[in-house]
């Protein structure tokens, strides 16, 4: 027996006590709840239902009504993996409907909204803290005013660009001491040295990262699919 | 509601079936520049993360996670952890692009995601009967990350004397991922007698009625105790043989000690050992069988005295002695006490006369079942959450001089934190953080694809294994021992024992007059009677274990 079957049988007994308890008309604790529900998952696994199904059920099988009060709050979602026909798979179930939402984290205040289109054949996302004006050099987009900004997100959140897309973006200066360093490789120092900032510009521009200069486009898809390797060609000279 | 970064200011957060309401009165200023790691967050290099080593930065950082400390209050920031000690609390990341960052956190730093948790200070137990290394598995799983010990293993002890054993005892424990202190037996006509434990790397003294709580044996250990300055935990006379509870107080003439299980049911004085709550040089600790006070706590407790003390259930006068410790009104009076903030120690007696994984649970079931009974409880019940906070970390390290290493949660501090979920508050651990490093939690099905699969069990990580419990923690001794290093842990000396008083105690402190009648069956606090009635069910027990 392995320490993952050994755990299969703990699971095995501590729903076996929760059941006892739960026939004799017990409202269920949160370790006995947590269990019981883990143990049936993986015995409808064993009896070879699909994922899908195995949820569903995982999902009507304990009602508030069969547990103590707390317990719904205490126990959230149960995870546990169960052996289906086709191997081990991962489960997870919010047993109980929510009682808690998620307060949706608010956007900081942007200062200025510059035109991105994706020319790149995949769609490409923008995290809420990226130096923008160093994302991907097949984002066309006046890099010169995207420069020493980031997305005007809630932290953590993403933006995302289909390819051939384009989008307003929000943007708003990156904070703290203002320095770069890391992203492509270009700009290293303050974002508000006008010499580290021409230098950066000039140099992803002749490496082929889109751009818009003077509200004209500057630059091909076909030099931005070898703008890295040519950032990197420039870092070894 | 939740929120993605944990609470913000003016958020409550409610500390499961206690239905403590704990307010958020303010978040280290992060908006928008929160810190988290992970796909698509700020924690990566040139965003949240700086590229400069660890040395420079921290090995260990807790996000966002709410922080509570018995002194500094309530906040929510992130903690900072450098070569096992908080190095920071405050706001993380990277200060090449966020402003006001107190914890600089770099390319090389570890990351555990607090969001949505509460930190609290290691538990310290200053009351544990070590007859087995179980006991300590208990004290661990429940948050407790400092023990003061009386025995290594089952025989009497109640302190010990033999530097032979007291080095047995350290070497096992040294295994353990807890900081551990030893008492030595201070039950001595002599005090010769005492120094092979003091040169031996006791934390303190135990003097118990069992040994011997006579004039001669106070006084001894006291002035041994004033010579070294470290604690005397007292278990009085509970014969009243040759001394009452006036004349303990007068051997001690002002000179301090720590007066375990001042309810009296552990032992003491009969039946009014616990006036001796609310005198200052007397730091009163609980005990947690009688907390909170239950309907069948007194049914318990014959047996339960009889089977500590080496007695005998057949022998009638062994009864009457047992039965005369045992009081429901002391018991009621205990935890208005421990309201009102007179009695500022909870402790265990573990394996005698208590238990070793419930001395945090008790303590906050207590605090939630005198918030129902309190005509003046406000909007939130902060304060309280922190007085009773306070009488298991900071005021047992204050009571034994161990604060100038943990305790708290404050920059210098040893890095032993516990991180709790709400809704399982003082009730089991999500991870229990040794001198910096990850040394017990929650675990899961180890096959698993994630690390919280079912069956969750709480039990050691990487920091109980090797020889890094002895990495993590320390050996309380005192500035006296001569003996050769026995462990492999950083010994460290306590200190400001002899000049601590009951009003030094963190939002406890309050000093006053008890008094109990001498039937035992009623007790007054500043001449107003004092008592509750027996709680016949009590939060955080049912829900949460087996």
């Amino acid at each position: 027996m392995t320490p993952g079957e050994a755990d299969r049988l703990l699971l095995h007994t501590q729903a076996a006590l929760a059941q006892r308890r739960r026939d004799r008309g017990l409202k269920l604790n949160v370790p006995e709840a947590r269990a019981l529900l883990a143990d049936a998952i993986c015995e409808w696994a064993r009896d070879g239902r699909t994922m899908v199904e195995v949820r569903d059920l995982a999902r009507g099988y304990l009602t508030v009504n069969d547990v103590l009060p707390g317990v719904p709050d205490a126990i959230g979602e149960i995870r546990v993996e169960a052996r289906f026909d086709d191997g081990t798979r991962l489960v997870v179930v919010a047993p109980f409907p929510s009682e808690e939402s998620e307060e949706p984290s608010a956007s900081p205040t942007a200062v200025d909204v510059i035109t991105i289109v994706n020319e790149a054949a995949t769609a490409i996302a923008l995290t809420s803290h990226i130096h923008i004006a160093e994302a991907n050099p097949r984002l066309r987009m006046d890099r010169a005013r995207a420069f020493g900004m980031r997305p005007a997100l809630p932290t953590g959140q993403t933006q995302w660009i289909a390819a051939g897309e384009s989008i307003s973006l929000g943007v708003l200066p990156i904070g703290g001491d203002r320095v770069a360093i890391g992203t492509s490789g270009a700009v290293e120092g303050s974002l508000d040295d006008p010499g580290v900032r021409e230098r950066a510009l000039r140099v992803l521009r002749e490496c082929g990262y889109l751009d818009v200069v003077d509200g004209q486009p500057v630059g091909g898809i076909e030099n931005a699919d070898h703008a890295v390797a040519s950032l990197m060609a420039w870092r070894d000279a | 509601m939740t929120r993605e970064y944990g609470p913000l200011a003016g958020d409550i957060v409610v500390l499961g079936d206690t239905k403590l309401r704990l307010r958020i009165p303010r978040r280290v200023p992060d908006a928008h520049e929160e810190f988290r790691v992970g796909f698509a967050k700020t924690g990566r290099d040139g965003m949240g993360l700086i590229a400069k080593s660890a040395r420079e930065t921290c090995d260990v950082l807790i996000t966002n996670v709410v922080v509570l400390d018995p002194v500094d209050g309530v906040q929510v920031a992130s903690i900072g952890i450098r070569a096992g000690r908080i190095s920071g609390i405050g706001k993380a990341g990277n200060p090449d692009t966020a402003s006001d960052i107190d914890i600089v956190v770099g390319t090389g730093t570890v990351v555990i995601d607090g969001d949505g948790l509460i930190a609290t200070p290691g538990g310290i137990d200053t009351h544990v009967h070590t007859l087995s290394p179980r006991v300590l598995h208990a004290e661990i799983s429940s948050g407790v990350t400092t023990v003061i010990g009386q025995e290594a293993g089952p025989m009497w002890g109640v302190g010990l004397g033999s530097s032979w054993v007291l080095e047995r005892g350290m070497r096992a424990m040294d295994a353990f991922p807890v900081n551990i202190g030893l008492l030595g037996r201070g039950s001595a006509s002599h005090s010769d007698a005492i120094r092979e434990a003091v040169e031996s790397h006791v934390c303190g003294l135990k003097v118990h009625e069992d040994t011997g709580a006579t004039l001669r044996t106070i006084d001894t250990a006291l002035r041994v105790a004033d010579e070294v300055d470290f604690q005397v935990a007292l278990h009085t006379d509970g014969l009243n043989e040759t001394l009452s509870v006036a004349d303990t107080l007068a051997v001690l003439d002002g000179r301090v000690v720590h007066a375990f299980h001042v309810e009296g049911c552990g032992g003491g004085h009969a039946p009014d050992v616990l006036t001796l709550a609310g005198v200052d040089n007397v730091l009163a600790s609980s005990t947690n069988p009688t907390l909170p006070y239950g309907i069948n706590a007194v049914d318990e407790h014959v047996d339960m005295i009889l089977l500590c003390h080496g007695m005998n259930p057949g022998n009638d006068s062994d009864i009457r002695i047992a039965r005369a410790r045992v009081r429901g009104v002391t018991m009621a009076a205990e935890g208005r006490l421990h309201d009102l903030g007179v009695i500022g120690v909870t402790s265990s007696d573990a394996q005698g006369m208590g238990r070793a994984g419930e001395t945090w649970w008790r303590t906050f079931a207590l605090a939630s079942v005198l918030a129902g009974v309190d005509d003046q409880r406000g909007s939130d019940d902060n304060e309280r959450i922190l007085r009773y906070l306070a009488k298991i970390t900071t005021n047992p390290a204050l009571v034994h001089g161990l604060v100038h290493e943990v305790g708290r949660l404050a920059v210098g501090q040893l890095a032993d934190i516990v991180l709790w979920r709400p809704e399982l508050f003082a009730a089991k651990p999500q991870l229990v953080i040794k001198g910096g490093f990850p040394a017990w939690g929650v675990t899961g099905d180890p096959n698993a694809t994630i690390d919280s699969a079912e069956p969750l069990v709480l039990g050691p990580q990487y920091g109980a294994f090797g020889v890094v419990p002895s990495d993590l923690s320390v050996l309380f001794s005192n500035a006296a021992a001569t003996a050769l290093s026995p462990v492999a842990r950083r010994i460290v000396p306590v200190k400001d024992c002899r000049s601590i008083r009951s009003s030094d105690l963190v939002r406890n402190g309050v000093l006053g007059r008890v008094s109990v009648s001498a039937l035992g069956d009623r007790v007054e606090w500043n001449g107003q009677e004092l008592t509750m009635a027996p709680v016949s069910h009590v939060p955080v027990s049912r829900l949460h274990y087996w």
